[in-house]
């Protein structure tokens, strides 16, 4: 049983929505902030590294909305990989380390201006269109199994509560057996609490979706992987 | 009576399509084709190592096909006459519409034609039980992908002419490679030859038994792509690699059309690529007859540009190009078979979508009867023998063509298999000639070869007169059924599906012209004094039998389909040897329309026989008379009379000019399409480049004083003058003056780029 | 949470990246304000997933990675051979369409 699944059981829905809204401030100012940095800072160098910052505020975005596969792969692909390639393009282009005055062109203000234009248009849309729209999470279906070992304490009230005959009146560290039969006979919400029943995530969808009914667009990006990769080599390769 | 005979018409299409429980080898057709691509691979990684240079690995494969190809055919002839199609195994795509579909009572309504194929059997007596039994297809398939609710699946389906086409292919490709071992051996490319032969004739055998739209587009591309590598086999000179690259993009051409076509297919079937699904629905009406229409013309074209129908037929006599055994085998059983062959395969569409029966024109006969007579027509010009043979093919497709746009699809299939044979057998002549005068020049280089090649001169004279139609050759019976089966000017109508007459006047025309351009061509090559250099001698064994086994078809394939009464003298009397070829061949299943025949007609056969001979006489005449007469006065070596008739008289010598360009078709697509669009329209597209970012600011002020000179110059230069350098200053000057907007700084480009971007999205958010 | 606190973020990483591409002059730093544009498009995608309730907006996340991926391969690839032309990566410099 994980820390964090700990926690949220511990906390009704009101206070989880409040600790959302708290961490998703905190990272949406983080990136903000570093996504600034990174189109302003006169350092190349920086300007990767602050840019890891926004790609990891992405994932923890991402995971945020429930999404941690995709959060997962942010990290792998972003951070672990783009970034790098980024750092290597840095040194084979032979950045000037530090500060380096030539990196922005005169027409600071046009580019302000026309993000800033679109910033508004954008904005004033999504306020229109979404203003009201409330993320709901629906809770995953949990899964069945035929039979798991629990140690009580670690069993939450409403799961102990609701099969007497299994837990009876023992309790602290004894180890009791909760058989599928058992399991079947409660209700969802209370099926969801047992520990080894929770599910975190959608990777299956996800996995599911991919290979089915996405199997085509999936083969074509592998296609443009590899074609991505013979023409990188065909075009960087000294003749 | 008549409520009788709709009963009976109805009843005609069996309710049955296909079963996938069959005979070993009907099922596992798909070895056939497997077996020539796998040696594709194999000449290609091991060729260069083996003593033979690859070609026996390729005889092999192709002549392991052809066995099997017999074996499927034999166990086919089983299946057809013994098959138990009430077993629960035989299946429908979809329910048949029950009474008053459309298509259907169209058929019934059409007076006086009511009998169809089992009707006309019921009437000749005993047997009709046994003849009325369904043709129903062997499918074998399997599901590679599922989206988005559709099966994509691949497999193969055996029908008549699929395994008529499995024969014809594997022992033609069989002779050919025999041939070409002897043909192109020292060349430079040999084994890279017999490779892409092999792949070649893979590509064709998978097109045939193809099962669904999509396995017929990919074979048909790679039959296309094939033939682009052997005609442009000798690439190294210009002129082939040029011929290779025509054939490919004429090829291109009409694929569009085919790709069209397959697409409207797949959407108006309900998403299937599924060619007897498709055949079903467009038999029972759940296509549209708009949708068929449309098909229909999209696959036309297609066909046009593969089966080198008039018009697209250009690239066909360029791929001369290639090695003469390619050639045969593109004409006589592959490439441009396949256009045939294809508009065989879903004939519903065109049956309908051209609504074939009862009328007495149509798009496709019409193609087809314009390509007999001016590919015939073209024939006379050519001195080079291939390229004579090579517009006899465009003439003979055009038969094709017109057969099946007459609903004589069975005569069609017979004309296909039966010219197949002479067909090759007259290239492979031409190329033992060749092969030993070192030319294909007729005029200059050749002449009294039937001195020096016996064997090819006979075989070459066997194929010709199969070819112009003369009884009882094979090509006799195969022209004599698509003439009867046009039903011009009343002639076998009682059975037939409507009235062509143009057509068979057009045949008729045709057939003349193939006997005499045939006896220009044979008086050229093989009679009068040789005119070449050197010692011309019989070619070797391996050129000579397959020249031998084509002309022993060329003579006896025509045997396989008599007309009914042919042999017993009475139509009414049928015989167990009659139209065994149409029963072989002709699906009788819900897949297929309802074709009627006709009833062969003995005038008709001795007309078309007399017509057929009156273009050889005079050819003959010509030639074999005058011509040869001239030349023992002068002495000298004539190829035709210095003061002939295209020479001296006005409009033969216009038509004869005519020919020898193509009727200016080269001409038209290179200098006027071709021109049109790379000068002008690449000038139009490099302007508007240039001033396509025209500030309207900077262009306001100007146009006051551009403005006032151009009424100046058109008061005084006269109006088109002043049109033409107007516009052209106005451009000009424009865009010298605007050309300053064009920075070049990408970032500047982005810029106005999102600035568009964002300010069209504003004004879409305000007004919505 | 509502739906558009995640879309206005989207919106200002999207306009931070466009203002980065407009302004940069180093290759280098261009291709990395592009990432920042295809992270807002993900985020975007995710929470409409989320909202929605379904994996459609997970899926197409991980392809524009994927794609996202290839482009930076390409776009580097192609940045280090206008190095080694012009020993620069200046794009004020590359003009070239100038009518």
């Amino acid at each position: 049983m994980s820390v964090l699944a700990q926690v949220a059981n511990e906390l009704t829905s009101s206070e989880v929505d409040i600790a959302q809204n708290i961490a998703f401030g905190i990272i949406a100012a983080a990136m903000i902030f570093s996504a600034f940095k990174t189109v302003t800072t006169a350092n190349v160098v920086h300007a990767a590294l602050y840019l890891v910052i926004v790609l990891a505020g992405v994932a923890a975005i991402f995971i945020l909305l429930g999404s941690d596969f995709v959060g997962a792969t942010q990290v792998l692909v972003y951070i672990g990989a783009i970034v790098v390639l980024f750092l290597f393009g840095i040194m084979l282009t032979k950045a000037q380390l530090g500060d380096d005055e030539t990196v922005e062109t005169e027409r600071r203000s046009m580019g302000a201006l026309v993000g800033v234009l679109l910033l508004v248009v954008m904005g004033y849309a999504l306020v229109d269109t979404f203003e009201n729209a409330e993320l709901e999470f629906s809770d995953p279906e949990p899964i069945a199994f035929s039979e798991i070992d629990v140690k009580v304490s670690d069993v939450p009230t409403p799961v102990v509560d609701a099969l007497p005959d299994v837990f009876g009146d023992r309790g602290g560290d004894d180890i009791v057996t909760i058989t599928g039969a058992d399991f079947a006979t409660l209700v969802p919400e209370v099926q969801r609490r047992v520990p080894g029943a929770e599910v975190f995530g959608n990777n299956k969808q996800i996995a599911d979706s991919i290979f089915s009914q996405y199997i085509v667009p999936f083969e074509a990006v592998s296609v443009l992987l590899l074609a991505a990769l013979i023409g990188a080599i065909v075009v960087a390769r000294k003749e | 009576m008549s409520g009788l005979m709709s009963f009976l018409a109805v009843e005609a299409v069996p309710d049955v399509s296909f079963t996938t429980d069959a005979n070993w080898f009907l099922e596992n057709v798909w070895i056939i084709p497997l077996l020539p691509v796998l040696s594709f691979f194999a000449i290609i990684f091991f060729g260069k190592r083996l003593p033979q240079g690859g070609a026996e690995i390729g005889i092999a494969a192709v002549g392991v096909a052809f066995v099997l190809a017999v074996l499927t055919n034999i166990a086919w002839l089983d299946h057809r006459d013994n098959f138990d199609y009430h077993d629960g195994q035989t299946r429908t795509h979809s329910e048949k519409h029950s009474d008053g579909d459309d298509h259907a009572s169209a058929v019934i309504d059409v007076d006086g034609v009511p009998e169809t194929v089992v009707l006309s059997f019921a009437e000749e007596g005993e047997d009709a039980g046994e003849e009325s039994h369904p043709s129903v297809a062997v499918v074998n398939e399997m599901s590679w992908l599922t989206n988005g609710g559709i099966d994509f699946k691949a497999g193969t389906m055996l029908d008549g002419p699929a395994a008529l086409m499995l024969f014809v292919v594997t022992l033609i490709s069989l002779l050919v490679h025999i041939y070409s071992t002897d043909y192109v051996s020292g060349d430079r490319r040999y084994t890279h030859f017999f490779a892409f032969l092999s792949l070649f004739t893979g590509s064709m055998l998978a097109y045939v038994v193809s099962h669904n739209i999509l396995q017929m587009i990919v074979t048909w591309e790679l039959v296309g792509l094939c033939s682009f590598a052997l005609i442009g086999h000798w690439w190294e000179e210009k002129p082939n690699s040029d011929a290779a690259l025509k054939a490919f993009l004429t090829n291109r051409v009409g694929d569009i059309g085919l790709l069209v076509g397959m697409v409207i297919l797949f959407f108006s079937a309900g998403g299937t690529f599924d060619v007897i699904e498709i055949n079903e629905k467009a038999v029972s009406g759940e296509i549209s007859q708009t949708a068929l229409t449309w098909a229909a013309i999209s696959l036309t074209a297609a066909v046009m540009s593969k089966s080198g129908q008039f018009v697209l037929h250009t690239w066909l006599p360029d791929a001369m190009a290639g090695p003469t055994p390619v050639s045969a085998l593109i004409h006589a059983a592959t490439l441009v078979v396949a256009g045939v062959f294809m508009i065989a395969r879903l004939y519903p569409v065109f049956w309908y979508g051209f609504v074939i029966p009862g009328s007495s024109i149509n798009g496709l006969a019409l193609i087809g009867s314009i390509t007999v007579v001016f590919g015939g027509l073209l024939a006379f010009v050519q001195n080079d023998i291939k390229k004579v043979l090579a517009y006899s093919t465009v003439s003979q497709l055009g038969y094709m063509v017109l057969a099946l746009g007459v609903g004589a699809w069975t005569a069609a299939i017979f004309h296909l298999f039966t010219h197949a044979f002479f067909k090759a057998g007259l290239f492979l002549g031409s190329g033992s000639v060749a092969h030993s005068v070192h030319s294909f020049d007729m005029k200059n280089d050749m002449g009294g070869m039937r001195k020096f090649m016996p064997t090819t001169f006979k075989t070459f004279i066997i194929c010709s007169i199969a070819l112009a139609g003369v009884f009882p050759f094979a090509g006799f019976w195969s022209k004599d059924e698509i003439l009867v089966g046009t039903g011009g000017f009343g002639v076998g109508a009682e059975k037939a599906n409507g009235e062509y007459t143009l057509m068979l006047v057009m045949g008729l025309v045709g057939a003349m012209l193939t006997g005499a351009y045939m006896t220009r061509c044979i008086y050229l090559t093989f009679f009068g004094e040789f005119r070449g250099h050197g010692h011309p001698h019989e070619s070797g064994p391996r050129i000579t039998i397959p020249l031998i086994i084509l002309s022993v078809f060329a003579f006896g394939a025509g045997f396989l389909n008599f007309p009914p009464g042919f042999l017993t003298g009475d139509a009414k009397k049928p015989s167990f040897w009659q139209e065994r070829f149409g029963h072989f061949v002709e699906p009788l299943a819900a897949y297929f329309p309802p074709i009627s025949h006709s009833v062969p007609s003995w005038w008709l056969a001795i007309i078309a026989s007399v017509i057929g001979l009156i273009g050889p006489a005079i050819a003959y005449f010509y030639y074999f008379v005058l011509v040869d007469r001239k030349a023992n006065e002068t002495g000298e070596k004539l190829t035709e009379l210095p003061n002939g008739p295209t020479s001296s008289i006005g409009f033969l010598k216009a038509g004869h000019t005519l020919l020898v360009n193509k009727y200016y078709l080269d001409h038209l697509y290179q200098n006027v399409i071709v021109g049109f669009t790379k000068g002008p329209l690449s000038k139009a597209a490099y302007w508007f480049n240039q001033n396509v970012l025209d500030g309207v600011v900077d262009e306001a002020g100007r146009s006051a004083e551009r403005s006032g000179r151009f009424i100046y110059r058109f008061i005084d230069q006269g109006f088109i003058e002043g049109v033409v350098n107007g516009s052209g200053r106005a451009s000009s000057t424009g865009g010298q003056g605007l050309r300053k907007i064009q920075t070049g700084k990408v970032q500047q480009y982005a810029a106005l780029l999102f600035a568009g971007a964002t300010v069209l999205a504003g004004i879409f958010m305000i007004v919505n | 949470m509502m739906l558009n606190q995640f879309l206005l973020l989207a919106a200002v990483l999207f306009c931070l990246g466009v203002y980065g591409v407009l302004t940069r002059r180093n290759g280098v730093l261009v291709l990395m304000s592009v990432e920042l544009i295809l992270n807002a498009v993900n985020i975007n995608l995710v929470a409409f997933g989320a909202f929605q309730d379904n994996v459609v907006g997970d899926v197409f996340a991980v392809f524009v990675i994927a794609v996202a991926a290839a482009e930076v391969g390409v776009g580097l690839a192609m940045v280090l051979l206008m190095y080694r032309n012009r020993k620069s990566i200046d794009f004020t410099e590359v003009d070239m369409l100038k009518g």
